[in-house]
């Protein structure tokens, strides 16, 4: 049996309820998590086939994440969901920081800013799932 | 060394600078009886005076900055914190499209994504209002930089009827200490709102540039729909428009960015008749 599990990391408990219902619908298993933590045991634990996640979480936070799930499963693809503005001069005030989290953010295999088309976040994972075995 | 100390530890008011000049000198007349050394004194407290005044434009210059950091920092907070609950809905929309049957409900739907859609602009616009760095100055050819931008306006709404005339070729240099990019943003700006008030097929925009001694006014005039007497003073408050598109940032993006270049701007209105923008500008910063 093909594995079709998607972990969902966000904060946000309805967002993850909404997004949890269309991917239910269109077939997928999903599994969620509402802090880093947790999302990090899940991801060892169950092994999805891709990663939903936000950059903004309580506990261990979504940017540094990219680099644990990369290292722990390379093929892995992350879809990092977020509000908040990348790649925007502001993010820059600490440029050492920045810079670490640009590298981070390079590993991610899709950015989706919020409030994001699903239809485009349907597509993008019916894309990537293709992609992997 | 002890007044050195005096006057830096003061100098972060900046107005308290004249306070200090005063006082240094009343003190001289006082005190000292030998006029050598009364001029030494004078030419010392000349020196440190003049370097409080500088550390005082520092001071200037770095609230600039402070400012203008905070001011991103807490857009770029508001616009994170807004656009999750924005996601949500959009989400929630989907899934309420998905498991609706009835046809009646589809156009509140579609209502409530445009509302979306048109809240996440907002969000946009405010970070680019947010994104305004303290001006990196330099010698600017005002001429051409005013051309450009007229040009560029002019292709924006090529549809338009409007006549725009200038007294840019009557005048043969003109170069001003700032930053292009914001000069070209505040110039576009106001041209864009000369250009969004006028409805009428005989539509004229007229520039006019003309040198103070140490100052520079451009006046753009408009004969569009102008403002309300009590709009007048809303005009440069963020986010007051009253275009249907408008996000109201543009001109309180314009004074933001003229306060950074030690300029200002007026407007003078009369609804039906038009309006006139007049900018003014140092020639150069050492004159402001």
């Amino acid at each position: 049996m093909t594995n079709n599990t998607i972990l969902i990391i966000d904060d946000d408990k309805e967002l993850v309820e909404e997004i949890t219902e269309i991917l239910t619908f269109e077939g997928y298993q999903v599994l969620s998590a509402h802090t880093g933590d947790t999302g990090l045991v899940l991801f060892k634990s169950c092994q999805p086939r891709l990663v939903l996640l936000d950059m903004k979480l309580p506990g261990i936070s979504g940017i540094k994440l990219i680099s644990i799930f990369k290292s722990l499963q390379p093929n892995t693809p992350i879809i990092m969901i977020s509000g908040r503005p990348v790649y925007s001069p502001l993010c820059k005030q600490d440029k050492i920081e920045h810079n670490l989290e640009e590298q981070r953010l390079k590993m991610v295999d899709l950015f989706m800013n919020k409030p994001f088309a699903v239809e485009h976040l349907i597509s993008s994972i019916d894309r990537l799932f293709n992609k992997t075995p | 060394m002890l007044m050195i100390i005096t006057i830096i530890s003061v100098i972060v008011a900046t107005n308290v600078i004249t306070w200090l000049v005063l006082s240094s000198q009343t003190n001289t007349k006082n005190v000292i009886d030998d006029k050598d050394n009364a001029q030494n004194l004078m030419s010392r407290d000349t020196m440190i005076v003049s370097q409080g005044i500088r550390l005082g434009e520092q001071q200037v210059e770095l609230d600039d900055a402070l400012r203008l950091s905070g001011l991103g920092s807490l857009a770029a907070t508001v616009a994170h914190e807004l656009r999750n609950p924005l996601g949500v809905i959009r989400t929630a929309i989907y899934n309420i499209r998905r498991k609706n049957k009835n046809p009646d409900i589809l156009s509140h739907l579609d209502n409530i994504d445009k509302k979306i859609m048109e809240s996440d602009r907002i969000i946009n616009n405010l970070l680019n209002y947010a994104r305004i760095k303290t001006p990196q100055f330099e010698q600017v050819d005002l001429l051409t930089l005013l051309k450009e931008t007229i040009i560029n306006a002019g292709k924006k709404y090529e549809k338009h009827s409007i006549q725009l005339t200038s007294n840019l070729d009557t005048i043969k240099k003109l170069f001003v200490e700032a930053d292009p990019v914001q000069l070209q943003e505040i110039f576009g700006n106001v041209l864009d709102n000369a250009y969004q008030s006028i409805d009428s097929s005989t539509g004229i925009i007229i520039i006019n540039v003309a040198q103070k001694g140490a100052m520079l006014s451009i006046d753009i005039q408009d004969n569009g729909i102008g403002i309300e007497i009590e709009d007048i003073k809303a005009i440069f408050k963020p986010f007051f428009t009253k275009k249907s598109k408008g996000n109201g940032l543009g001109l309180t993006l314009c004074l933001e960015l003229l306060h950074l270049h030690h300029g200002k701007i007026k407007v003078h209105s009369k609804p039906g008749k038009g309006s006139t923008f007049t900018i003014t500008l140092p020639v150069s910063q050492n004159d402001k």
